[in-house]
């Protein structure tokens, strides 16, 4: 006991309660001492008590407090047992109306070379020029004509609707340079008089060419004194022919290709229907489906339909059924025929299995086909008229903004995540970064205030100056840059959520530090300070017990208010996409989900309970931080 | 009740001998007037200006004046809880104002103020208890184990219940509230306590508990109070010696039965004369002072008191309006600071220095 000085006045003190007790007993006989026993005053609470009992005894807090229970309660243990995780996709098998297959005629002709080897120089140049010869061709209406193509003559035919044929027959050589002033011919052949009067008159007429013993000679004035000659040779044997059709093959057994060499076969036997050979086999056209020009062996066996419409799968690939090919055929000449936009018929057509996403097989490896209502819609781009077959098909869908269902409270949202699961843990976030955010910002608040506020001087005007510039910072400009180099960081979700938090509580605590310098300011000069200090206390023990209890109701108020402010910033931040990313969920980034007016209006189920949790949230805090403000004032009498 | 009304209770040869507890040596504070705008510094008010006394122990000094002029500023600080401009105070030895801010904490506990206001100067958020044995732990006043005894013992000597301990202060009545102000001060066992006008805030039938208990404590305790009030009655009932201001100076100090039965300075006459007495018969002689009390940021040059001093005015002494009277003893254990105790020496020396002065203005 060394460090307790002797102290006179308790020793006096105690020497005068011994002698009380002796007086009393003297007395009265007992050493009861003549204060009231416990049982006759008036409970006395301890401080922590009367807090408690003044917090309870206010209904809004209380109401407020079971809100918050809830919430908690909702958000923590809830998340926890409920079955759905935040990021869980539902899936769901749905029919769809979906693209089968689309029909059109060809719009440009497909060419088929013959008689020549590939890559052929002059069928390759022919062929870029069949286009327009054949248009001007259909509108001239006429059947043959012959031009010249390079050093080569050209004969294009019509052979039948839509197939045309172009033969090389024959070919311009050099025969000489004739010169129309000295009237004279140098030529490698010798030539007969009557040849050199039908030349002189085609030169001296301008003509280009002239013909002369069955031969064609042409003309090129290269000067005045030098015309060439050339002469038309004709090709001998097997010409060079390109065959240009808007007719579609399709082999009967739709597996099988068809080879070029008999579609031209086939095509240049098109005008007239005979039979041909190839590959050693005769083939007819079927001639009791001249309609359809059904190709046929000789033996009876179908081979190919030539047809008017390339029929395809929506895909593009070409595995359509023939009867199916067929069947469109004479639906869309139908369409054709009456201008029909729309059409539907019944149709035994295959199902995509969802499950595996391959079409049901059954056990002789054939394709099952189930009868549907097949839709025909006619669709017209570019002057290209395209009929699209669609029917209802089974797929395996993402089960997106589905309404509360048993399986799902309150449905799904757009990316087929559970909402309730969502508002679970999404609420776990806006309760953590509320509390963490107001902590952070009290920590700084009541350190730099209560600085502030007790040293005063130039201290406080730096401090109270740094404030100023911490209200002037706005803080959704500046979450915007932030947000973009977390962006520019990619940070992981959760990191992000961190820094999202330190950064909210380092542009919040000015406020609360103003608030606490001026509470401590006034409370400064209070008499209760002057005689702490006249006590001798130390600084620490009379700011931390004596001023901030005296601070404490509002800055706990200040606090349970910013509470419900952070947990509103953040959602407002998370809906407009800068604070908690995608697809970790908050209540604002909930509500960010059905942004639009039409999904609002569409999917209340998402935003309104994600909205009154928000209220509700809010309002509980706001009311039990008024209640705890009443609860801590030991003036209040309720 | 008796016993503590009677006044002699300390004045025995003993304490009478005993060492001085404070001296405070021409004390001054000056609170600064600063412009609005730019903060300078354009004047100041001299609250304490000037004032010397010593204190022995176990007595008490009252401290009197009117309003405004710088009994609490004083009192505030002689305890350092307000800086000096200029002078002394000792205390035990101890010049307190160059000590450094741990020793000063350390002596803290044994120099204690109670203040005027009861509500203000008790923190509304601690129990009583803890009001009262906050500084006993921080100090180790008393062993730990002996902590909860010790204050109950406190609380009792200043008529406290120990139950109260767990109260908070807004429970309380004024009077009450004074207790707990004096227990505070009373359980860091001090040796000198200013009282800051203690019942000024409180009803009659409180003032006369509150005085009866620092009166008793004193006894018991040995204290030592510097007692400021401007209620007259109660200063004389308390006081062993009474010192009267006046704009920041002592004008007279006494001892209590000299000054009361024989005030020398025009102010303490003026002052004392509006003593009020319980005789519906007896006529009082009130000297009525005309004016106000100046302001003390730009007090009357010479004697302070002279621009409402009556004697001054009829005997038409110049010498008030020019020159500072000298504070100085009339009579022994008597001092005063007026004129009309001048020395023919000294009217002498004033009246050349008046000459003097003169002639420099006149230049």
């Amino acid at each position: 006991m060394a460090e307790y000085k002797q102290n006179l006045l308790n020793e006096k003190l105690k020497e005068r309660e011994a002698e009380e007790l002796k007086n009393r007993r003297d007395e009265s006989g007992d050493d009861k001492p003549l204060a009231l026993d416990d049982s006759q005053r008036i409970k006395v609470l301890s401080p922590a008590r009367l807090v408690a009992k003044r917090f309870l005894k206010n209904k809004l807090a209380i109401t407020g407090s079971v809100i918050l229970i809830f919430m908690f309660v909702m958000c923590f243990i809830g998340a926890a047992i409920y079955p759905y995780d935040q990021t869980e996709k539902f899936n769901k098998i749905d029919a769809l109306e979906l693209e089968y297959a689309v029909s059109s005629e060809l719009y440009s002709y497909t060419k088929y070379f013959a008689n020549a080897p590939e890559n052929d120089p002059v069928l390759d140049d022919l062929k870029l020029r069949i286009d327009s010869e054949v248009m001007t061709m259909e509108v001239k209406k006429e059947i043959s004509k012959t031009f010249l193509r390079g050093n080569n003559e050209i004969l294009l035919e019509k052979v039948a609707d839509r197939v045309y044929k172009a033969v090389v027959t024959g070919e311009l050589k050099p025969f000489g340079t004739y010169d129309p002033i000295s009237q004279s011919l140098s030529s490698d052949e010798s030539v007969s008089e009557e040849f050199l009067d039908a030349l002189k008159a085609a030169s001296s007429a301008k003509q280009t060419s002239f013909e002369f013993d069955g031969v064609d000679y042409y003309l090129n004035v290269k000067s005045k004194t030098n015309t060439e000659v050339s002469k038309m040779n004709e090709v001998e044997g097997k010409k060079k022919t390109i065959l240009a059709t808007k007719l579609v093959f399709d082999a009967v057994d739709h597996t099988a290709a068809i080879s070029s060499d008999f579609k031209v076969k086939a095509l240049e036997r098109l005008g007239d229907l005979l039979p041909f050979t190839y590959e050693g086999k005769d083939y007819l056209f079927d001639p009791e489906d001249r309609e359809n020009l059904l190709l046929k062996t000789v033996d009876g066996e179908p081979y190919a339909y030539i047809s008017r419409y390339s029929t395809r799968l929506a895909s593009g690939q070409d595995s359509l059924d023939l009867s199916f090919k067929m069947k469109v055929a004479s639906i869309v000449d139908d369409m054709e025929d009456n201008n029909l936009k729309e059409y539907s018929f019944k149709y035994d057509v295959p199902q995509l299995n969802p499950e595996t996403g391959k079409y049901d097989v059954d056990d002789d490896g054939n394709i099952k086909l189930q009868n549907e209502t097949v839709n025909v819609i006619r669709k017209e781009t570019a002057g290209e008229r395209r009929y699209y077959f669609t029917y209802m098909m089974n797929r395996y869908l993402i089960s997106i903004y589905e309404g509360p269902s048993a399986q799902h409270i309150l449905g799904t949202d757009g990316d087929g995540y559970d909402v309730f699961s969502r508002i679970l843990y999404g609420g776990r976030v806006s309760l953590l970064v509320g509390f963490v955010v107001v902590i952070l910002e009290t920590i700084l608040g009541v350190i730099m205030g209560g600085i502030a506020g007790f040293f005063g001087g130039w201290v406080d005007t730096l401090i109270m100056r740094l404030v100023d510039i911490f209200y002037c910072i706005p803080t959704m400009p500046i979450m915007i840059i932030v947000a973009s180099i977390f962006d520019y960081y990619k940070l992981h979700p959760y990191v992000r959520l961190l820094w999202m938090m330190v950064i909210l509580g380092i542009l919040g605590w000015s406020g609360i530090a103003r608030l606490v310098r001026g509470q401590i300011l006034s409370l400064r000069e209070q008499e209760f300070m002057i005689a702490a200090e006249a006590t001798g206390l130390r600084t620490s023990k009379r700011i931390f017990k004596h001023l901030i209890p005296n601070v404490m109701p509002q800055l706990i108020v200040s606090m349970t208010m910013g509470l419900g402010g952070v947990i509103l910033t953040e959602s407002s931040l998370s809906f407009l996409g800068l604070g908690v990313k995608h697809p970790l969920a908050t209540w604002g980034n909930i509500i960010n989900s059905v942004s639009t007016i039409e999904a609002m209006k569409e999917y209340t189920y998402i935003w309104i309970p994600v909205g009154i949790l928000i209220c509700l949230t809010v309002i509980a805090f706001n009311f039990v931080g008024d209640g705890l403000r009443d609860a801590f004032d030991p003036k209040m009498k309720r | 009740m008796d016993e503590f009304n009677e006044k002699n209770i300390n004045e025995t040869p003993e304490t009478r001998d005993n060492d001085i507890v404070l001296e405070v040596r021409n004390l001054k504070k000056y609170f600064p007037i600063k412009s609005s705008f730019l903060r300078i510094v354009t004047g100041h008010v001299k609250a304490v200006d000037g004032i010397s006394f010593k204190i022995k122990r176990g007595t008490t000094m009252g401290l009197v004046g009117e309003s405004g002029c710088g009994k609490s500023t004083a009192g505030r600080t002689i305890l350092r809880l307000l800086e000096k401009t200029d002078g002394e105070v000792i205390y035990n030895n101890k010049d307190i104002f160059k000590l450094s801010r741990k020793e000063l904490r350390e002596i803290r506990p044994k120099i204690q103020i109670i203040f005027q206001d009861p509500y203000s100067s008790l923190s509304p958020r601690m129990p009583v208890g803890e009001i009262i044995g906050e500084a006993v732990k921080e100090h180790k006043v008393v062993p730990p184990a002996e902590y909860d005894d010790y204050i109950s013992r406190v609380m009792k000597a200043c008529g406290l219940q120990e139950y109260h301990k767990d109260r908070y202060p807004h429970e309380f009545s004024g009077g009450q509230r004074q207790r707990i102000c004096i227990a505070r001060a009373l359980a860091l066992n001090p040796d000198f306590i200013v009282c800051d006008e203690p019942v000024s805030a409180l009803d009659v039938s409180i003032q006369a508990q509150i005085i009866n208990l620092l009166r008793q404590l004193q006894k018991e305790f040995n204290l030592t109070y510097l007692f400021i009030s401007h209620d007259l009655s109660v200063v004389e009932h308390i006081s062993d010696t009474v010192g009267v201001m006046y704009l920041g100076s002592l004008v007279e100090y006494a001892e209590t039965e000299k000054i009361f039965a024989n005030p020398l300075h025009p102010y303490t006459k003026a002052l004392f004369s509006a003593i009020p007495v319980p005789d519906p018969d007896y006529k009082m002689e009130r000297i009525v002072l005309e004016g106000s009390i100046p302001s003390p940021a730009n007090p009357p040059k010479g004697c302070k008191f002279h621009t409402r001093c009556q004697v001054c005015k009829e005997k038409g002494m110049d010498v008030c309006s020019k020159i500072a009277p000298p504070y100085k003893e009339i009579e022994p254990g008597h001092y005063c600071a007026c004129h009309l105790f001048d020395t023919p020496e000294e009217t002498a020396e004033f009246e050349a220095r008046m000459a003097a002065e003169a002639e420099a203005q006149k230049k």
